[in-house]
């Protein structure tokens, strides 16, 4: 008895085992609660950070430094036939043999044709032309037309030579537009608001506008630490940032300035103009274009290869080896890098089929791997989600199988399958590394057009920002954020679409 | 003059008639006796038939009219060659590089291609002249007779076809059935696409490869030590494997276990408000495309990196680090998926014991998913190898001269001198691009063999609970 007794006493109470480790793990518990928020909180802090230094860095492009200036209209134009070019599309002319279109003979207008450079041009005199022709011949008009009256008016207000650095193409482009629309000022004076340089528009929104007022104090800081090396060094170096390669164009840029000349104004270029070698008249409109082509044709593959293997695979297949095969094939396919699927499309269709190079249609296809087995797993998800008895109601009223299947079961199943197909969509939309493989992120300025164009080279907003940003210079860092800005949005907008037809059209079985 | 080009445009055309007919005369039938089947299933039968054919014809055509025009080409080409290089040295031996004929017949095609859509003004350019500018305007009249033959065939197929198919249309003609078996013929034809495509994938890789193999040593590339290729000629790709390694590693330690410890909050401490914001906001970091990724890289990170540590901004620790920021919601949404498919009376009997949360989720809830995760761990792993745009921007294009490089150093991967060989000027047919394709069957076959590990993986110790 006793002997019971004492070893009952001798073993712990459950409850103090308990009492001593809970301590040890109460304080696990918090601090794995603790590093499962922290991970989360780490997540959305990353998430937050990207979103803004994206949004931070390319809403800066849709402003851009504009010069007013008083500009006089030259006499007359050259132009170079072979640029002839349609002012509403920016295509460049030509007639059924294909020969460069030029519809008004040089010498019946009286002007002289001459070449320079090997080139064959005419100079028109503009007062000998009526509206109409004059229309036509500026909208033929090369740019650097207009160089000269530029250079003039910024020199006229500066009174510097490299004035004539603070603008590019998008100024001369700026003032062929405005000779378009108002004719009568050819030899005339007028103020035109005109596009800085590119590098210089983006110095001058950083911290360029500042400089000047800067600069003073910052050289008499540098003459005082004339005996401290290292600071002279540091403050050397903050003036090389502050004014990197402006320094010549500060006292032109100041007395435009002073006459309140410089103005930073809202930008939509990156919506209105077309791709373009120099960053102050580059948009991206051709990319846009090329991007509806392509998804298109991605769309088209997709949704019927998609959708079609789903209905198979979810209501036909007997269940076996090929089943198994075609089963674990789809999956991989979602695996393979897409960089394997752009081979792909350069070995088998543009080298083997023969589809040309560059093309929304090459495009499309390639792109259509990409978003495919998304499409099919989600479509056959929505499939799975269909009710059986829906499909057994059908059979028994003696439709056949194919019948209960397509007019009953795809119907209730649609708009899961289109949720899936714009997500699959969404995902060929950013897509990049493929298009590399086929060749479309060649620079492209004109953007197809018509039913041709899905056989015309052509590039996306994806593709553009890589374009864009391998050029490696600020401005163009720029655009390609902004870019960034408007892939993302557009993929917002698929992401919004397909969220609110699940909510519209998804029934509860 | 080039009207042969909108060949499908003449096929959706041909098959809308033969609809229409193939409805018309069954509603004629219709009008005395019943019908096996709807007067629009015997114009769908017609339809479908002319379809099929047709577009068998026309690519028919594609493939081997522009087969044999490559073949013809080429010939061509190497004659002129020989002869050209005959006329410059008439003593010597005429030894023809194979790349250098396919280079001048790549021109030569593209040419005649220019001169079929009007381009160019037929009077040659630079590399197409003379015997070159013959040869270019015969392949294009070749096209153009091809073309017109292929018009001219789909014609006599469709007639044929349509007179065929009208002369069976009958009363007791049951064409529902024939229909049905078309369409599902077409269903299993699009499910074999998939499988279609991996193996396009394998052959056409394989093939390329074979091409770089008989020039580089196929032991001298899997197992080289060194990859030069603009002076060197050295096609060894252990570099590039390592730089693969690293810049996955990097991503991976980074991403699990933020993924991980994500995952686990959301679907076990989380309240379902708090889920429904979490997760679509991680969903945002999986939607945003690569190429965003990769500037983030070069444009932000980069910088910050070099400010802060004195890391060189195109470094293996940025590149990884950003590829595992890519990589994070794939492991959470994956692993939250295989977490919430443990039964909740898994976690009811732990906790009924007195296990803590944590407890219950380290020592029942964990061990039961870990199958699930680890495949989700494996895919992320395949995903990272085969990333291409943040590498491509913000890594080098050369491998670093150590073998190892430390994390703070640039190097390159397999991606990236994919991209580099495919896109830049160089000659078609040289090595430098054929290792590309050496390279893409090896990070192909790697990616697969994942992937099948990682179904193995999980069918093999998935845990049945009902």
């Amino acid at each position: 008895m006793t002997n019971i007794t004492t070893t009952q006493r001798e073993r712990p109470l459950i409850k103090d085992a308990v009492r001593t480790t809970l301590r040890r793990r109460y304080m696990f518990e918090y601090i794995f609660r603790g590093f499962g928020l922290g991970a989360i909180g780490l997540a959305l802090v990353i998430l937050s950070f990207l979103l803004y230094s994206l949004i931070s860095q390319g809403l800066g492009a849709f402003s851009q430094t504009h010069f007013t200036l008083d500009i006089t209209y030259p006499q007359s134009l050259t132009v170079s036939p072979s640029v002839q070019r349609d002012p509403e599309t920016n295509k460049i002319l030509k007639d059924d043999k294909g020969n460069y279109l030029f519809n008004f003979s040089a010498s019946a207008l009286g002007n002289i044709a001459y070449e320079r450079e090997g080139k064959k041009k005419i100079r028109f005199n503009l007062s000998q032309l009526s509206h109409d022709e004059l229309k036509a011949v500026v909208a033929a008009a090369e740019p650097n037309n207009f160089k000269k009256p530029l250079r003039d008016s910024l020199r006229a207000i500066s009174g510097e030579k490299s004035s004539s650095k603070l603008v590019n193409v998008g100024a001369e482009m700026q003032l062929r537009k405005y000779l378009q629309k108002h004719p009568d000022a050819v030899g005339q004076r007028v103020s035109v608001s005109v596009p800085a340089q590119a590098d210089f528009d983006y110095w001058w929104r950083h911290g360029g506008k500042e400089a000047h007022g800067q600069i003073e104090g910052l050289d008499a800081q540098i003459a005082a630490a004339a005996n401290d090396a290292e600071l002279s060094k540091k403050l050397k170096n903050q003036r090389i940032r502050l004014l990197g390669r402006f320094e010549p164009l500060l006292p032109a840029v100041h007395a435009l300035d002073e006459k309140n000349l410089v103005s930073v104004e809202f930008s939509s270029r990156i919506f209105t103009h077309y791709d373009a070698s120099e960053a102050d008249y580059a948009g991206l409109r051709s990319a846009i274009v090329g991007t509806a082509y392509t998804m298109l044709v991605t769309f088209l593959i997709s949704f019927i290869f998609g959708i079609t293997a789903a209905v198979w695979l979810e209501e036909f297949a007997p269940k076996g080896r090929m089943f198994d095969i075609i089963e674990v094939n789809i999956n991989n396919l979602a695996a393979v890098p897409s960089i394997v699927k752009g081979i792909l499309g350069l070995l088998v269709f543009q080298m083997l089929i023969g589809l040309p190079r560059g093309t929304p249609i090459l495009g499309g296809i390639v792109l259509s791997l990409v978003a495919m087995p998304t499409i099919i797993v989600a479509s056959r998800a929505a499939l799975k989600a269909v009710p059986s008895s829906l499909k057994d109601g059908a059979l028994g009223v003696g439709a056949s199988n194919m019948q209960a299947v397509f007019q009953h079961v795809v119907p209730a199943a649609l708009p899961g399958m289109l949720t899936g197909t714009i997500i699959g969509l969404a995902q060929a939309l950013g897509e990049t590394a493929p298009l590399l493989m086929i060749g479309m992120k060649a620079y492209v300025q004109t953007p197809p057009s018509g039913f041709d164009g899905f056989g015309e080279s052509a590039t996306t907003i994806a593709a553009t920002i890589y374009n864009w940003f391998s050029l490696g210079k600020d401005s163009f860092n720029e655009l390609a954020s902004a870019a960034i800005l408007v892939l993302l949005f557009f993929l917002l907008c698929m992401n919004a679409l397909a969220v609110y037809l699940r909510k519209k059209f998804e029934l509860d079985w | 003059m080039n009207a042969h080009f909108y060949w499908p445009i003449l096929i959706i055309g041909l098959s809308i008639f033969a609809f229409i007919a193939a409805k018309a005369k069954a509603k004629k039938l219709r009008k005395n006796k019943r019908l096996a089947s709807l007067p629009s299933q015997y114009g769908l039968w017609l339809m479908l038939w002319c379809v099929i054919s047709l577009i068998v014809v026309g690519f028919a055509f594609s493939v081997f009219g522009n087969s044999w025009i490559k073949w013809q080409a080429y010939q061509d080409v190497a004659q002129a060659m020989v002869v050209e290089e005959q006329a410059k040295a008439p003593n010597k031996q005429v030894s023809l590089d194979k790349s250098m004929i396919t280079a001048r017949t790549h021109s030569v095609e593209n040419y005649a291609k220019q001169i079929l859509q009007n381009k160019v003004d037929g009077k040659g350019n630079r590399f197409v002249k003379g015997t070159y500018l013959e040869i270019a305007k015969n392949i294009a009249k070749l096209k153009q007779v091809i073309g017109w033959g292929r018009i001219a065939a789909l014609v006599v197929v469709a007639a044929t076809i349509l007179l065929w198919g009208y002369k069976k249309i009958s009363v007791s003609f049951k064409v529902r059935a024939r229909n049905e078996r078309i369409y599902s013929g077409f269903l299993v034809m699009t499910s074999c696409f998939a499988v279609l495509i991996t193996v396009g994938i394998f052959i056409s890789l394989f093939v390329e490869s074979i091409h770089f193999f008989t020039k580089i040593n196929i032991f001298s590339f899997l197992f080289g030590t060194e990859w030069n290729v603009q002076s060197g000629d050295k096609y060894g790709a252990i570099p590039l494997f390592i730089g693969t390694i690293l810049v996955g590693s990097v991503a991976m330690a980074f991403a699990t276990p933020i993924g991980l410890l994500s995952a686990v909050y959301m679907s076990e401490y989380a309240s379902p408000k708090m889920r429904a914001i979490l997760k679509p906001a991680l969903e945002i970091l999986a939607g945003i495309p690569t190429v965003v990724y990769g500037f983030f890289a070069v444009v932000t990170v980069g910088p910050i990196f070099k400010s802060l540590f004195n890391i060189r901004g195109d470094s293996i620790i940025v590149a990884g680090l950003v590829m595992g920021i890519m990589i994070i919601p794939y492991i959470s949404s994956l692993s939250d998926d295989v977490i919430s498919a443990v039964p909740q009376r898994l976690r009811d009997g732990a906790l009924g014991l007195g296990s803590t949360q944590s407890e219950t989720i380290s020592r029942v809830v964990f061990p039961a998913a870990l199958p699930g995760i680890i495949g989700g761990i494996l895919l992320a792993i395949s995903r990272a190898i085969g990333e291409t745009m943040i590498v491509v921007m913000a890594l080098s294009r050369a491998p670093s001269n150590k073998l190892f490089p430390p994390l703070s150093e640039s190097t390159t991967t397999v991606t990236v001198t994919i991209v580099d060989a495919l896109t830049g000027d160089t000659e078609f047919g040289s090595p430098k691009v054929l290792s590309a394709y050496a390279l893409a069957l090896t990070l192909f076959l790697a990616t697969l063999a994942l992937n099948i590990f990682a179904l193995y993986i999980v069918r093999k110790y998935r845990e049945t609970y009902d």
